[in-house]
């Protein structure tokens, strides 16, 4: 009756024993210890910041103007409305003269972005469907996220450019009140930035991720250290070579006695990763002979 | 049999609530039996495996933090209720002038200076919500990168987002209470936003802000979904979140 279809018998040990009926760590002796060390330290920080850097209280309205500004994290709202409002959209009325009119200009289209971005991370789930994955394997949707996360920050940015001494370039009226003129605002490098930017970083995120994914390194970062292979590796077993370390070449980078394996595959066998390491002891004895003839050879 | 189980296990709970306490008088006329092993059901219903569990592994996950963020928020909120239930003893929602000032205005500056630890709930109020909103934003981005939203975990993300449409709504209710001018300015723009919807903005406007300009209604309106119905809808939801991981288990990326 698992949930998770995928994952057939998962109260079957992985020796194949069953499972007691309460698997996991105790609630009180290790989660308890646990949430209450992150809780300790939450706090701390709380505190710390609470006596330090207290909030302020402002004088009351007047009627006087001002800058308004929310929170750091609505700012990106802001951002919306003056981006669209750099004049990429010009107002678009439908059913003019009707009930139904709708002006369609820069003010309700950086609204309705706000909306878009919020629709398109609700069905988000439904397009996408594959399994849970490490980014790195999934170096496009990884790439979105950042160049997401990249337009938020200039968003934010462009949202009070104008008490940025070096981005003021107009008061505040003049701004939000200018006519439409594409080029003139084409040419706000910050505007270009907004946009250029989370796309550069799409290409940067994706282009990484990608470089990484080929070669034995990339497998062997699928191992999570269950220490399977070493229990049934015949040569660690028989204490002819206990360096013959499958785990500890993974993450030291340490090369083992590459001779000392006999190539049976039994660790690929139990391995859930399937790391063929055999595959990548053999090409390493093959690297290091043909280095060897090499230098003879050059010698 | 299930049946015998059962019976043991009533038996169970029946000898550890004997007769003659406290415990066995509420025994007689409340079903403590059944809800103790209702209890005992659930806490026994076996939930999916993790690998941590299964491989029984101990080394270092240097990318825990990440994973400790859901947690965050939770606490977070917590201290958040801890002090907002606080101050909220000593707010007073209302704009009428004292001495110049707004009261509320002037509530929180009396909370701060005469009320005992009034400074430091505050602050603590104030910080909570920035890191509850920044806890929150991270946990999304860890889930979208690890790609925890997919089968069987949609709904849940789309809980997710309500839920930080709720933080959000929580943090700019309460950033509009004090009434002081970046909140009325705040306020402002917020209201503009919401008559710029079509076809339903002052409508809209008028159920969030109370009317379609920034008064005495508005500053009721924020105070009444800052301090009872977001809190009661956040926390509903909050557990349900909760609840849905704990039955399905923390996606695994590998």
């Amino acid at each position: 009756m698992s949930l998770l279809d995928d994952k057939p018998d998962q109260y079957a040990g992985a020796a194949g024993e069953r499972l007691p009926a309460r698997v996991g760590r105790p609630f009180v002796g290790y989660e308890l210890y646990r949430l209450g060390t992150i809780t300790c330290f939450m706090l701390a920080i709380l505190f710390f910041l609470a006596a330090f850097a207290p909030p302020t209280l402002d004088i009351p309205p007047p009627d006087k103007p001002g800058y308004a500004l929310p929170d750091w994290y609505l700012i990106w709202t802001l951002g919306t409305i003056k981006i669209v409002q750099g004049g990429l959209f010009p107002t678009i009325t439908f059913f003019p003269n009707t009930p139904l009119e709708l002006r369609f200009d820069a003010k309700v289209m950086g609204v309705a972005l706000q909306g878009l971005i919020f629709l398109a991370l609700i069905i988000l789930p439904f397009l996408d469907r594959r399994h849970e994955a490490r980014p790195v394997t999934q170096p496009a949707q990884a790439g979105a996220g950042v160049a997401m996360i990249v337009l938020m920050v200039m968003l934010t940015i462009f949202g009070i450019r104008e008490l940025i001494p070096p981005l003021t370039h107009q008061d505040v009226g003049a701004f939000l009140n200018r006519t439409f003129d594409p080029f003139r605002e084409v040419s706000d490098w910050l505007g270009a930035l907004t946009i250029g930017l989370p796309v550069v970083s799409f290409g940067m995120t994706y282009a990484s991720l990608r470089s990484i994914q080929h070669g034995y390194e990339w497998k062997l970062n699928m191992c999570y250290q269950c220490g399977r292979c070493e229990e049934v590796c015949p040569t660690v077993q028989s204490w002819i070579n206990p360096t013959l370390n499958i785990i500890h070449h993974t993450h030291k980078n340490v090369l083992d006695d590459l001779y000392n394996c006999i190539a049976c595959d039994a660790c690929t066998a139990v391995c859930p990763q399937e790391v063929q390491y055999v595959d990548w002891v053999l090409k390493k004895r093959r690297e290091v002979e043909a280095a060897a003839r090499a230098s003879q050879g050059a010698s | 049999m299930a049946d015998l189980g059962r019976v043991a296990r009533l038996g169970v709970a029946a000898l550890r609530f004997p007769g003659r306490s406290v415990m066995g008088w509420l025994r007689r006329r409340f079903a403590i039996d059944e809800m103790v092993q209702e209890l005992q059901e659930t806490y026994e219903w076996q939930l999916p495996v993790s690998h941590t569990e299964r491989y029984q592994l101990s080394s270092i996950w240097y990318w825990y933090p990440f994973y400790m963020l859901g947690y965050l928020a939770f606490i977070l909120f917590i201290v958040l209720a801890i002090t907002g239930f606080y101050i909220g003893l000593y707010y007073k929602p209302s704009t009428e002038l004292v001495d110049g000032e707004p009261l509320a205005y002037n509530s929180i500056k009396v909370m701060m200076v005469e009320v005992p630890f009034g400074y430091m709930m505050r602050a603590l109020h104030h910080w909570s919500a920035h890191m509850m909103v920044a806890a929150v934003s991270l946990h999304m981005f860890r889930v979208y990168f690890t790609g925890a939203y997919r089968k069987p975990r949609e709904l849940n993300w789309i809980l997710g987002l309500i839920l930080l449409g709720i933080t959000l709504f929580f943090g700019y209710s309460g950033y509009l209470l004090p009434w002081n001018e970046l909140g009325w300015l705040a306020g402002t723009v917020g209201l503009e936003l919401t008559t710029t919807t079509p076809y339903i903005g002052e409508d809209l406007a008028k159920i969030v802000f109370g009317s379609t300009v920034l008064g005495p209604e508005a500053l009721t309106r924020m105070y009444f979904f800052h301090v009872f119905l977001l809190p009661i809808v956040g926390v509903s939801l909050m557990v349900l979140h909760i609840v849905v991981v704990w039955i399905q288990g923390m996606a695994e990326p590998h």
